[in-house]
């Protein structure tokens, strides 16, 4: 078995963060960041040539050639419309159709891109459609994930509403015989600034397209004060559907002709299927098909299993029930969480494998009697996504006649829809041209829908059975296969001096790795708070190497370091005898940037800014009750600054009530403030849900959990309040979808030491005795 | 009052499918609805090509020798379904009526995803027969809207931009009102109560809380009755 295989798609996610990462880093972040949005900006030429190549390729000079995408939606009822550019279509009737070129997933991207164009644009908000886009290169990198899609496509998006902008400008110059500096566009009209003549851009649009495309160089944006759109709430463009019940989802697919399958694998991981009772199986009501498929031996493409057909999802997953398998489980995991954790604590005391960063000398400081020195072992596990949705694919391959060329139709609910093209090519011989590819609405990811296993699996079954197939997973389909937040250990040492100052710091982090790369999220930066704010550091990292497949889980990295690192804080905070607001603020220092003008890197100014925020409202140093706690965490992650402060109470059971969670954020200015502070109320009830209850473990390589009945989700009533505030400081906006969760479990634990002066260190609470 | 054009629409859009039966409307209550409906509307006309909208129903819906019929009303149509004894509710909804707002999330009722009504009653449908439905009035998210009218809670959760994903919605809906229907003026607690059982894995709770709190106070200015699915005039 393997789990990373270089060049294919094992590899899909980590390239396209990578790359994701490298737009958003270096020079060409200095770039954005130039184009501040505390003022007007004029992109210059070499501005916005680097910045084409940021979206993909050329793909502004492309984009704004009208054409028609392939694959797009019928618009034929929409009368006279002409297309802009790639993004934008305008009809006679005033109707503006807008496509939204990423997946949704819940994130609020769907809405939050057509607004930052409809806006530039000068279009009424009221007058826009919004369409999920086709793939095409047309689009650029059609992905979600890192927090990235606002940050890549902010200056994109305006660039396409700017260029509408003046070519309907162009087109009332022509037909009002007016200079064009006398006309502004807004409310979907083009106005004489100084009489109260004005055309719709409906009665533009078939000259607007006649117009020469603009050049990108000459295109001014929009005075952030003037904007209309941007900053304001606007409630999600799918919510009719989704509470009409529409189809909208991956799974809610329907096409002729389609039938429906279940694909079961080994429950240890990368087990081969010898021999199943397929007879008995094809016997049972509405299967129409069962049988063996060998796959390619790879966890993210096919893995071996049986592949069961039927007329109904029911009568594939009834009859999975009754399947019998012989599995060859000799190269199949064999992990064991048991083992893990006894191995982490034989190794706390130890130096570590590898170096991650050594400054300064922290066994100098950890000698000085007068100083205070602490060490803790923290802890948290392995924790499943857990989508609503499980995961899904429908594919319809055709087999062509003789001399023509085999095509396949797929609709997936993903991350990355283009990641469906290499497979394709690699398992089925297909090329891009051969296949189309559908994004469909996720229901939920938090980094899950990036693998390409379950479309594999319902290719080969389309291919096998030649019909369409729904290739749908049980839940537990879903929980045992998951690719996991990995779990981890971490041995901490650090001192305070005498007048209580963090003097020295060290860590022994251990994370899983698989085939011999750390998995997601698990490996220590040399960059991670506070070490780079530290004279005396002292960091290394020692890899498990284990088999269960691992992935990004909501903030990866972040989300566990936060907890660790700001619990500690908290603790030398607390053995210094200071307030724990004072001691991380002389922590962070005073304000400047680690890398100058990269804005994915912190900066400290921007830190003590929402530090101050979130302890100012949420009262900090204020008496509360008898068993009453609260508790101070911040993060830096995804270019963002946030801090909370949790308000909890603890009773002599241990039974918790976490009360409220106040947060300040910084990430520029925000696009959606519905959706932002949707994304924030969210990630911090993710965050609690996870660290309440959450555990996945694997003994024998069996995944232990496999529903909601054994892996404990929060439920309305233990949901807090959150209290939410941002700081729109000047900076280019960035993205929310994971940043706020990461403070959350610091913040609790530390409240729960406030409330009880009990030091939480092992995630679950669960595991601490703790209940909600 | 009723807009011939919205449901000339509706019929077009719904071709095939099974929805709540038309009923009068209070011109005063449909007035704000139609507003906000009437600008969302083209947009769905346009995201549901046809032909994956109304695709023919799968062969499980034609009769198949040694498949009992079983007589039920769904959204207030008769329906026969030709399906296993063992079939729940949840799989005749979506694989044999088309009907896909009622969601899988779990199979073993703990997750609310698939709440539909049953005579008025709440129920997990992934874990309820269709053969013990026999005579019964089974309602779904799709069936909850009054004709073009938006049950209270559909607006409300669209005024105050509850969904994330959006996946476990039509399930808080249906669970939501079903609460409503029984207390017109539920309490936090109330609603905690009520709506437990379903699970919101992005983490929405408190947009549902404020959004079964304005239906509520809709409810109450427009003296209306909040019996989903039965005559509101």
């Amino acid at each position: 078995m393997s789990n990373q295989n270089p060049g294919n798609t094992d590899d899909l996610y980590e390239t396209v963060k990578k790359s994701l990462e490298e737009q958003l880093t270096g020079q060409q972040v200095e770039q954005l960041s130039d184009q501040s949005h505390g003022s007007p900006q004029q992109p210059s030429r070499r501005t916005f040539l680097k910045l084409s190549g940021i979206a993909g390729g050329g793909l502004v000079l492309a984009a704004i050639i009208p054409s028609h995408p392939a694959g797009a939606e019928d618009l034929g009822s929409l009368v006279g419309s002409v297309e802009l550019n790639a993004f934008i279509k305008v009809s006679s009737d005033g109707r503006i159709i807008i496509y939204s070129s990423n997946p949704e997933m819940g994130q609020g991207i769907k809405t939050a891109l057509p607004m930052i164009i409809a806006e530039e644009m000068g279009a009424k908000w009221e007058d826009v459609e919004v369409l999920q886009s086709p793939v095409d290169d047309r689009f650029g990198t059609q992905g979600a994930g890192g927090s990235t899609t606002i940050p890549r496509s902010f200056d994109l998006m305006r660039q396409m509403g700017a260029s509408a902008r003046e070519m309907f400008i162009g087109a009332a110059s022509i037909a009002m015989e007016l200079p064009r500096n006398e006309l502004k566009a807004q409310n979907s009209n083009v106005s004489h600034l100084v009489s109260d003549r004005s055309l719709s851009f409906g009665e533009l649009a078939a000259l607007a397209v006649k117009q020469a495309i603009p050049d990108p160089g000459s295109l001014v944006f929009k005075d952030p004060e003037d904007y209309t759109i941007i900053g304001t709430s606007v409630s999600g463009v799918d919510n009719l559907e989704i509470t009409t019940g529409m189809a909208l989802f991956g799974i809610d697919t329907r096409v002729p002709d389609m039938l429906y399958g279940a694909y079961h694998k080994c429950p240890a991981i990368g087990g081969k299927a010898i021999s199943a009772n397929l007879n008995e199986i094809k016997e049972m009501p509405g299967v129409t098909d069962a049988f063996l498929v060998d796959g390619n031996n790879r966890v993210r493409e096919l893995l071996s299993g049986v592949a069961i057909i039927g007329t109904s999802t029911w009568a594939v997953f009834n009859a999975k029930k009754k399947l019998n398998v012989n599995w060859d489980e000799s190269e199949a995991s064999k992990d064991s969480w048991t083992q893990l954790v006894r191995r982490a604590n034989q190794l706390k005391n130890d130096p570590g494998e590898k170096e991650v960063l050594v400054k300064g000398n922290v066994n100098k400081e950890f000698a000085r009697k007068r100083n205070k020195t602490l060490t803790a072992f923290y802890q948290y596990p392995f924790v499943s996504h857990f989508c609503m949705e499980p995961m899904n694919c429908t594919a319809h391959y055709k087999a062509a006649a003789e001399g023509e060329k085999d095509t396949l139709e797929v609709w997936i609910p993903t991350q990355f829809p283009a990641g469906a093209y290499p497979v394709a090519k690699s398992m089925f011989g297909l090329e891009k041209d051969q296949v189309t590819i559908h994004q469909m609405r996720l229901g939920g990811s938090f980094g899950r829908r990036i693998s390409t296993e379950y479309v594999c699996e319902a290719i080969e079954m389309s291919r096998r059975v030649g019909a369409p197939v729904k290739n749908t997973w049980s839940r537990e389909d879903d929980v045992h296969h998951d690719y996991f937040r990995s779990g981890g250990f971490q041995s901490l040492k650090a001192s305070v001096d005498r007048n209580g100052k963090l003097v020295a710091w060290q860590n022994h982090f251990m994370g899983m790795s698989i085939d011999g790369r750390n998995a997601s999220g698990a490996t220590l930066r040399n960059s991670e708070f506070p070490m780079l704010n530290l004279k005396n550091v002292h960091a290394t990292q020692t890899s498990f190497d284990i088999d269960t497949p691992c992935g990004p889980w909501r903030a990866p990295g972040a989300n566990t370091n936060g907890f660790v690192v700001q619990s500690f804080i908290n603790e030398l905070a607390h053995a210094a005898g200071r307030d724990h607001l004072e001691f991380l603020l002389e922590i962070i220092g005073k304000p400047r940037w680690f890398k100058p003008g990269n804005t994915r890197s912190l900066n400290t100014g921007r830190a003590a800014d929402v530090i101050k925020l979130a302890a100012t409202e949420a009262g900090w140093g204020r008496k509360v009750p008898r068993g009453y706690g609260l508790g101070l965490a911040f993060h830096f992650s995804h270019a963002a600054h946030v801090a909370e402060v949790a308000e909890v109470s603890v009773d002599s059971n241990k039974k918790l009530k976490i009360h409220n969670v106040t947060v300040a954020v910084d990430v520029g200015p925000i696009i959606n403030m519905s959706g932002a502070t949707s994304q924030v109320e969210g990630a911090v009830i993710d965050g609690i849900s996870t660290m309440v209850g959450q555990k996945i473990t694997m003994e024998k390589g069996r995944i232990e959990q496999s529903n909601f009945h054994d892996y404990q989700v929060l439920r309305i009533p233990n949901a807090p309040t959150v209290d939410i505030h941002f700081i729109q400081s000047d900076y280019s906006p960035t993205g929310l979808g994971e940043p706020a969760l990461p403070p959350v479990a610091g913040a609790v634990g530390n409240a729960i030491f406030a409330a009880t002066g009990h030091r939480v260190r092992t995630m679950p609470l669960t595991e601490e005795g703790y209940s909600v | 009052m009723f807009n011939d054009m919205f449901n000339d629409m509706f019929d077009d859009m719904f071709d095939g499918q099974i929805l709540g039966h038309e009923r009068n409307l209070t011109p005063q209550f449909a007035g704000d609805i139609f507003r906000n409906l009437s600008k969302n509307y083209k947009a769905i006309a346009l995201r549901f090509p046809p032909d994956l909208h109304s695709s023919p129903l799968p062969s499980a819906v034609t009769k198949e020798s040694g498949m009992p019929e079983y007589k039920l009303k769904v959204n207030g149509t008769d329906v026969n379904l030709n399906v296993d004894v063992e079939m729940p509710l949840l799989w005749a909804l979506r694989d044999v009526l088309g009907l896909v707002g009622t969601k899988y999330g779990c199979g073993i009722a703990q997750c609310g995803a698939c709440t539909v009504h049953v005579d008025d009653m709440p129920v997990r449908s992934c874990s309820v027969k269709v053969s013990d439905l026999a005579g019964k009035s089974v309602r779904t998210i799709e069936g909850l809207a009054n004709g073009t009218e938006l049950h209270p809670l559909q607006q409300a959760w669209i005024d105050v931009d509850v969904a994330q994903c959006g996946y476990c919605q039509g399930g808080q809906i249906m669970s939501a009102a079903a609460l409503l229907a029984r207390n017109p003026d539920p309490s936090d607690n109330d609603i905690n109560t009520a709506l437990e059982g379903n699970y919101c894995r992005c983490g929405t709770y408190n947009r549902i809380r404020s959004a079964i709190h304005q239906a509520a106070d809709f409810y109450d200015a427009s003296g209306l009755s909040m019996n989903s699915g039965e005559d509101t005039a």
